[in-house]
């Protein structure tokens, strides 16, 4: 850092560069979904519109053509990309509802507006 | 340290200033070809993508970063004022050494890491805000001082906005790219496996 005012040691360059790189590519966007994650996010949103909880055990056994071990892999990833959280029930802490992000909400309104678009079109 | 490993270290070092510098101009040649309708003067635009270099040069290189930068400006500084007067070469080291200021700050406010591990997100928008920041204000008050520019608001607000927009616009570039290619690799590495 400019705290040095000596020559930069080049090894320490290279460290600086492979760390900077790290933060440019963590810039916040939409997370990349693979298509599990889709098909989950998907099938979740379509109950939260309708005003239905979501729990994790429910969801685990939701997806006939996904194994819950799967599901419960993807459940782990979406929650690291933001774009689900787990709320534990009131009176049962042990219960774990599944619910959407900010991000997820702005997702699925950036999806709408593509399909209004593509409508449009 | 030897006289020997200082004479070794001379090519890098102007490898570094030179690369940095060259960086600049084409940011800037591209800047000016991308976005000439957002020029409000020479060297005012509200989308300024050389901007990002000035941060990353002086996170990345220290003082032969801003050593690059100040050789970058003067360089593009020359076909304007073809006698390369005393206020451009005023005005290049103000912008060479405001992100030097700018990190400065930054790193001591946000207790970043010499080798930068564990530089996130959020700590590069405080730097390219104060990047931002420090090289409008220290600019601009130059040019009010010298009397260059009629009011110090007028050149303010588009070169803040300008470098922050042009940084980030930059950033998110580079973001994308080392994406793809980490992808591309991936894709690459499957395939062949």
């Amino acid at each position: 850092m400019p705290k040095k005012a000596t020559s930069p040691n080049y090894s320490q360059t290279y460290i600086k560069f492979i760390n900077l790189a790290q933060a440019i590519r963590e810039l916040p966007t939409f997370p990349s979904l693979d298509g599990a994650e889709q098909q989950l996010l998907n099938a979740f949103a379509v109950l939260w519109n309708q005003k239905k909880s979501v729990r994790v055990l429910e969801a685990m056994q939701m997806f006939p053509d996904i194994s819950a071990s799967t599901v419960h892999r993807r459940l782990v990833t979406l929650r690291k990309k933001g774009m689900i959280s787990l709320e534990a029930d009131e009176e049962n802490q042990r219960v774990k509802y599944i619910a959407p992000t900010p991000l997820a909400h702005k997702y699925f309104a950036k999806l709408g507006e593509c399909l209004n678009k593509a409508i449009a079109t | 340290m030897t006289n020997g490993s200082h004479a070794n270290r001379f090519p890098n070092s102007l490898y570094s200033v030179a690369g940095i510098a060259l960086v600049y101009w084409l940011l800037y040649q591209l800047n000016d070809w991308l976005f000439t309708n957002f020029e409000v003067s020479r060297s005012i635009s509200w989308i300024f993508l050389p901007a990002a270099i000035r941060v990353i040069a002086v996170l990345l290189l220290d003082w032969e970063g801003v050593a690059g930068l100040l050789f970058g400006s003067i360089v593009m500084a020359f076909p304007w004022h073809g006698d390369a007067s005393v206020n451009s070469c005023i005005v290049s080291v103000l912008s060479s050494l405001s992100p030097m200021l700018a990190v400065t700050s930054g790193a001591y406010l946000m207790k970043t890491k010499a080798d930068l591990h564990g530089l996130g997100a959020k700590q590069l928008f405080v730097f390219a805000l104060l990047g931002a920041l420090f090289n409008s204000v220290i600019q601009n008050t130059y040019f009010q001082l010298s009397g260059t520019a009629k009011s110090w608001l007028t050149g303010l607000v588009p070169m803040f906005v300008g470098d922050f927009i042009g940084t980030l616009i930059v950033l998110y570039c580079a973001s994308m790219l080392i994406r793809f290619s980490l992808r591309r690799d991936a894709r690459q590495s499957s395939l062949s496996s």
